[in-house]
């Protein structure tokens, strides 16, 4: 345990959930930008500070998003988008302050909830994940696949292609046994396979920044006129006169963040809704449950309870499938599995077995920053709130220049940047049709794991394909993907009604 | 000519995925084509099967996209994007990787100046004095940043 119990840890936790919250609170950055510029620096790092640091900012940044949502009813991050409904009407009545106090401790109470069913579920389904087979292990991680590609975004199809060029671009490189050069078009840097730093910040950060450039650029002179507008909205949340939250009301809304804490962690455990689906599940569920449900909507302490609890309670549970199968269920997940690869501990159902420390680790740094986050936010909100009126011509070029930096300084090679620049521009195409880049970058991470365990399976029956549906296991793994598959696109389909436009 | 012909296009999720398909059918032949796709390794299973087996799932899922019943919707970035402007996001990129050729030049704190001053200054309110002061903070925030995380590297 002494890899955490150490001032360093608290000291990067604290950064963590500091550039978290204020990435959150910046409309245009995501938790996956934040969590993608300090992935680099993980890699110089211990594995309680490194652990530290990334859970930090993906605990503050979903925090963080209802900052904005609520004082200029623009969501920081697609999770904070319930969050506007009611957030954004409490601030017209002048309860702004109010309504960003509950938002965090919803938050935290959520996460916290969620963080203790992290801690018993994965443990339990450790034990019976290490029954699995390579047949099965190759199953459940090509259904996963399916899973995320078909969950993430708003059209199925989307997700699915956004994953197979997540395949394609980790199908580049070597062929792991014969080591023949695949897919590199005669580049000889490419013949180690595109790195996941470059990647990650690609397409995650710059690609982000070049997009606001793109608007600075058309646009100018409106950006510049709002920060004023803005300012008069700030002075009023934190005057004398503003209204604070009292225990009594918070203590009111525990059904809803009840209801969040459960919909938000069930949702976390499914590869590819993320936090986003989370908040509009347990918002929606609290709409047709909740004792006032006919507030809720027009500025109701519930609907912000509900959407809080419910986009940080799927925080803990994302990590599941990744610590049991190896299989991130978020973004945010697959970056924490990066770094646990830095350190060497590369998830899989072994994990419990081989590195039980880390775990137990990321267990307890899992709640700490649950409570680093309640003091930030406490301390630090009046500061958040004015974070949505930095510009963007200031925080566009501070992204790109950290973002070339980090990627270089892991490993010293200039290639490394091109890459980058390039993935950089896959994701603004991307983003600019809509398609949800969550499953590319999971199944970028998962691919070299499924074809590994692809190649074991079939060694294993000497090239026997019928070997992937020969066991009970197996066939119970494909029965229970097509049910989730049709429950959960019966859930989407409720999630599009009321989200509207917003995607992860 | 060719350019009306463009400017008609509709780009919905029809036309994307008809690119897309056109793209991926184009790897798939040049898979099919290459020396490394048939060799086979000691498992016996080929360099290019994961590559052509991907390949061949991602035209399927382009067809779904052409056919599905929201084919016919249109990105709303998309909606308000123009082509012509692809120009400033390829620049932007051009300008960052100028900016990583100085770095590894002149090093960090000349080349970050440079970038920092320049960028503000041009995209903002044209103020020599946010400039300046926001690319001083930026300067030192970052340079003790990477100090304290002591990272082996030779651009600081």
């Amino acid at each position: 345990m002494n890899i955490i119990f150490s001032l360093e840890v608290l000291w990067w936790l604290f950064v963590g959930v500091f550039v978290g919250v204020t990435v959150g609170a910046l409309p245009g950055l995501a938790i996956s930008t934040g969590m993608a510029l300090m992935l680099p620096l993980t890699y110089y790092m211990n594995t309680g500070p490194a652990l530290a640091l990334l859970i930090g900012v993906y605990k503050g940044a979903t925090f963080g998003g209802s900052i904005s949502a609520i004082t200029f009813s623009t969501p920081g991050i697609p999770a904070a988008a319930a969050t506007v409904y009611d957030g954004y009407k409490m601030m017209k009545q002048g309860k702004g302050r109010k309504a960003l106090q509950m938002a965090l401790y919803a938050s935290i109470t959520g996460d916290t909830l969620s963080d203790i069913v992290t801690i018993v579920l994965s443990t339990t389904l450790a034990i019976i994940a290490l029954q699995f087979g390579p047949t099965e292990r190759f199953l459940i991680m090509f259904m996963a696949f399916i899973l995320i590609g078909t969950l993430s975004g708003k059209n199925i199809f989307k997700g699915l292609i956004s994953g197979s060029i997540g395949v394609l671009l980790a199908l580049v490189g070597s062929d792991p046994v014969s080591l023949v050069p695949r897919l590199t078009f005669n580049i000889w840097w490419l013949r180690d396979g595109i790195p996941i730093i470059p990647m990650i910040i690609g397409l995650f950060a710059v690609s982000k920044m070049v997009e606001e450039l793109y608007k600075i650029i058309m646009r100018k002179r409106d950006d510049i006129v709002r920060n004023k507008e803005d300012e008069s909205i700030i002075k009023a949340l934190f005057s004398k006169t503003s209204e604070k939250l009292t225990l009594q009301e918070y203590l009111s809304c525990w059904r809803e963040m009840l209801m969040g804490t459960v919909v938000g962690s069930i949702a976390g455990m499914l590869p590819g809704v993320g936090s986003s689906g989370g908040a509009f599940l347990s918002y929606g569920v609290a709409k047709q449950f909740s004792k006032n449900k006919e507030n809720i909507g027009e500025g109701a302490l519930e609907g912000i309870a509900a959407a809080e609890s419910g986009n940080n309670a799927t925080m803990g549970p994302t990590l599941i499938p990744l610590l049991v199968f190896g299989i991130p269920g978020s973004i945010g997940a697959a970056l924490i599995g990066s770094a646990l690869t830095f350190q060497g501990a590369t998830p899989s159902p072994r994990m419990f077995e081989l590195h039980p420390t880390i775990i137990y680790a990321l267990f307890v740094l899992l709640i700490v920053a649950n409570l680093v986050n309640l003091l930030v936010g406490n301390v630090m909100i009046r500061f958040y709130s004015r974070m949505g009126q930095l510009p963007k011509y200031i925080l566009a070029p501070f992204i790109i220049m950290l973002a070339i930096i980090g990627t270089y300084v892991v490993s010293n090679n200039r290639y490394d940047v091109i890459i980058m620049l390039v993935i950089a521009l896959l994701g603004f195409l991307l983003n600019l049709a809509k398609f949800p880049t969550a499953p590319l970058v999971i199944a970028f991470i998962l691919t070299p794991l499924i074809e590994r365990t692809f190649r074991i399976a079939l060694q294993t029956s000497y090239f026997d394909y019928r070997i992937m549906f020969e066991s009970t296991l197996s066939k119970a793994l494909v029965v229970i993907t097509i049910l989730l598959l049709i429950g959960v696109v019966k859930l989407k389909n409720q999630r599009r009604k009321l989200s509207g436009d917003f995607d992860d | 000519m060719s350019a009306k012909w463009f400017k008609n296009i509709e780009f919905n999720n029809r036309t994307i995925s008809i690119i897309l398909l056109i793209l991926f059918t184009l790897l798939l032949i040049y898979t099919y084509n290459t020396e490394w796709s048939t060799k086979v390794a000691r498992d016996d299973i080929s360099a290019g099967f994961f590559p052509k087996a991907i390949l061949i799932l991602a035209i399927i899922f382009c067809l779904g996209m052409a056919l599905n019943k929201q084919s016919r919707e249109i990105p709303n970035k998309l909606a308000d994007f123009k082509f012509k402007n692809l120009i400033f996001v390829v620049l932007s990129l051009l300008v960052s990787w100028i900016y990583f050729i100085i770095l590894l030049e002149v090093g960090f704190i000349i080349s970050s100046s440079l970038f920092l001053f320049l960028t503000t200054y041009f995209l903002g309110p044209r103020s020599f004095k946010i400039s300046i002061v926001t690319t001083i903070i930026m300067i030192v925030f970052v340079y003790s940043f990477f100090t304290i995380i002591q990272v082996p590297t030779n651009i600081f």
